[in-house]
């Protein structure tokens, strides 16, 4: 088991298991692993990645907007213990209902009320402390507007981590995408936001979907303008540690794997060669 | 979800958890929003994006239970013949003109289009029993509906008790290994497919004390009435049925 680089910035992507072999082989290209699902008991790669590469707990643990049942943090803790990262990931989200009779089955955020704001404060607390590690949220993007909410997604995130302490995960695809379908820049956008929070940096791929008539996220590699869009996020964010290329899909392909990690690499490469 | 003003302007009944809740559904449910149930909190213009929201999860949502539903047959169809693509068919954008998702019933219309569509792809004696064994393991995995409460031991929602005339398990490991069996052999064999409330699946192969007991819970019966249709002394059939509800295929009464 090996931890994160203290003295560089870290740039790896998520456990494909059907790639097992092509990560293990590729220690250039990735440094680190983030695991959205526990290995499957007949992992037979899982105990060599697990030596070989630092892993960073990025499963459904439960959302925030409600308590999480002592099922959901006992297994929290659990992955944790197994996984010993750094920092525990959860999202910006609310996809089922109260009574669990309803799921959207995909991320989706919030209202940004009041009330909701305390919801996500005080459970991602017990979250935080039921892990013991420290704890770092994603921002999710909408896809169109509820007439309930009360504050912008930037002020509800701000007063979220100024209330916490907790990190951020910033999404850069989620951020393009929220932006753009606000007809507005992705910088104009970030204006609000919490950058200085920043401790891992998310970047990924959009295309076209025929149901939402426009982009969104897709298991294709990072676009130049998502790569300068993150780069131009990570020259203000003094805090970050670690650049996940965000691809878990079994439909991934070992090539299309090294191209998004290649021109991750490339990308943040060049921006710190123009920063020194 | 986007802010459209600064604080509410409506008063609502209920609290914003509360809200939520009602978006969620407005998604989930086609009906909900054929009805216009979502001018409470969307406008106009945003119904219509919410409306293309829900196709996209809608799709998305059984694209990838059909890809992990049927992989067994897709690995002996040509790729463009495999299940995961009937998510993009115009059958399929009918379905989600009626779909709720995660609803017994969509998965069943779902899985139906399946059968429908790929039994006539292979001649093989074994092969419509793979393609039923797939269903059955598809409805468990798109099916996030929960059972309603009893006062009775019932069978979970979903929960498929199905009899082969082949040794489906055999063709399983067959083709787990790449083989593709020719002469796959004829021996019945009842399999129990069901899931737990964290979304676990189980599949077991029921012998004839556990079938009786499956039979037996119709949900209206006590366990002793349970024993008595099984025919089966009760402290056995206590054992049963323990295990069956530790696999959620039968569910505790509420009381």
């Amino acid at each position: 088991m090996t931890a994160l680089s203290q003295d560089r910035l870290s740039i790896g992507t998520f456990y494909n298991p059907h790639l097992a072999q092509f990560t293990l082989d590729h220690p250039e290209l990735i440094d680190h692993l983030s695991m959205a699902d526990p290995p499957a008991a007949d992992d037979e790669f899982f105990p060599q990645i697990q030596q070989q590469f630092p892993l960073l707990l990025h499963d459904y643990l439960g959302q925030l907007s409600d308590p999480l049942s002592e099922f959901a943090l006992k297994r929290a803790r659990e992955l944790q213990e197994r996984y010993k990262g750094p920092w525990v990931a959860e999202h910006f989200q609310c996809l089922h209902t109260q009574d669990h009779a309803r799921s959207l089955d995909y991320v989706f955020p919030p209202l940004y009320t009041e009330e909701f704001l305390q919801r996500f404060c005080e459970n991602a607390l017990v979250l935080r402390n039921a892990v013991d590690a420290p704890l770092v949220m994603e921002n999710i993007p909408g896809f169109f507007s509820v007439r309930h909410a009360q504050m912008s997604e930037a002020e509800f995130l701000r007063r979220f981590f100024d209330q916490t302490g907790c990190g951020f995960l910033i999404d850069v695809p989620h951020i393009w995408l929220a932006a753009h379908y606000r007809k507005i820049d992705s910088r104009e956008y970030l204006a609000e936001f919490p950058l200085d929070r920043i401790v891992e940096i998310h970047v990924a791929g959009v295309e076209y979907d025929r149901d939402l008539q426009g982009p969104w996220i897709a298991p294709t590699s990072p676009s130049d303008e998502i790569l300068r869009l993150a780069c131009w996020i990570a020259e203000q964010a003094p805090e970050l540690r670690a650049v996940t290329v965000d691809v878990f899909s079994p439909t991934i392909t070992a090539a299309q794997l090294e191209d998004s990690m290649q021109c991750t690499r490339a990308a943040f490469a060049l921006c710190r060669a123009e920063a020194s | 979800m986007q802010p459209t003003q600064r604080g509410s302007g409506r008063r609502w009944a209920s609290g914003d958890r509360d809200i939520q809740d009602h978006v969620i559904r407005y998604l989930t449910d086609s009906g909900l929003r054929s009805a216009s149930k979502g001018e409470v909190f969307l406008d106009w213009n945003e119904a219509k994006r919410a409306e293309r929201f829900s196709l996209f999860l809608a799709r998305r949502y059984y694209r990838d239970r059909l890809n992990r539903g049927f992989r067994h047959s897709a690995a002996l169809l040509r790729a463009e013949n495999a299940a995961v693509n009937l998510a993009d068919s115009m059958t399929f954008d009918s379905i989600l003109q009626t779909c709720i998702l995660g609803s017994l019933a969509t998965a069943r219309t779902v899985g139906a289009l399946v059968l429908s569509e790929l039994r006539g792809r292979r001649s093989e004696e074994w092969w419509s029993e793979l393609l039923e064994y797939e269903f059955a393991f598809f409805v468990q995995i798109a099916t996030s509906e929960p059972t309603p409460i009893s006062r009775f031991l019932q069978h979970g929602i979903s929960t498929t008790t199905r009899e082969f005339r082949f040794a489906i398990p055999e063709v399983l490991e067959n083709l787990r290994e790449g083989k593709t069996p020719t002469d796959a052999p004829r021996k019945p064999t009842t399999l129990l497919f069901s899931r737990t409330h964290h979304g676990r699946i189980y599949v077991v192969e029921l012998d004839p004390t556990a079938i009786a007991v499956m039979e037996a819970v119709n949900g209206s019966r006590q366990v002793a009435e349970i024993a008595k249709s099984a025919g089966l002394p009760q402290e056995e059939t206590n054992r049963v049925l323990a295990d069956l509800i530790r696999i959620s295929a039968v569910l505790s009464p509420v009381q």
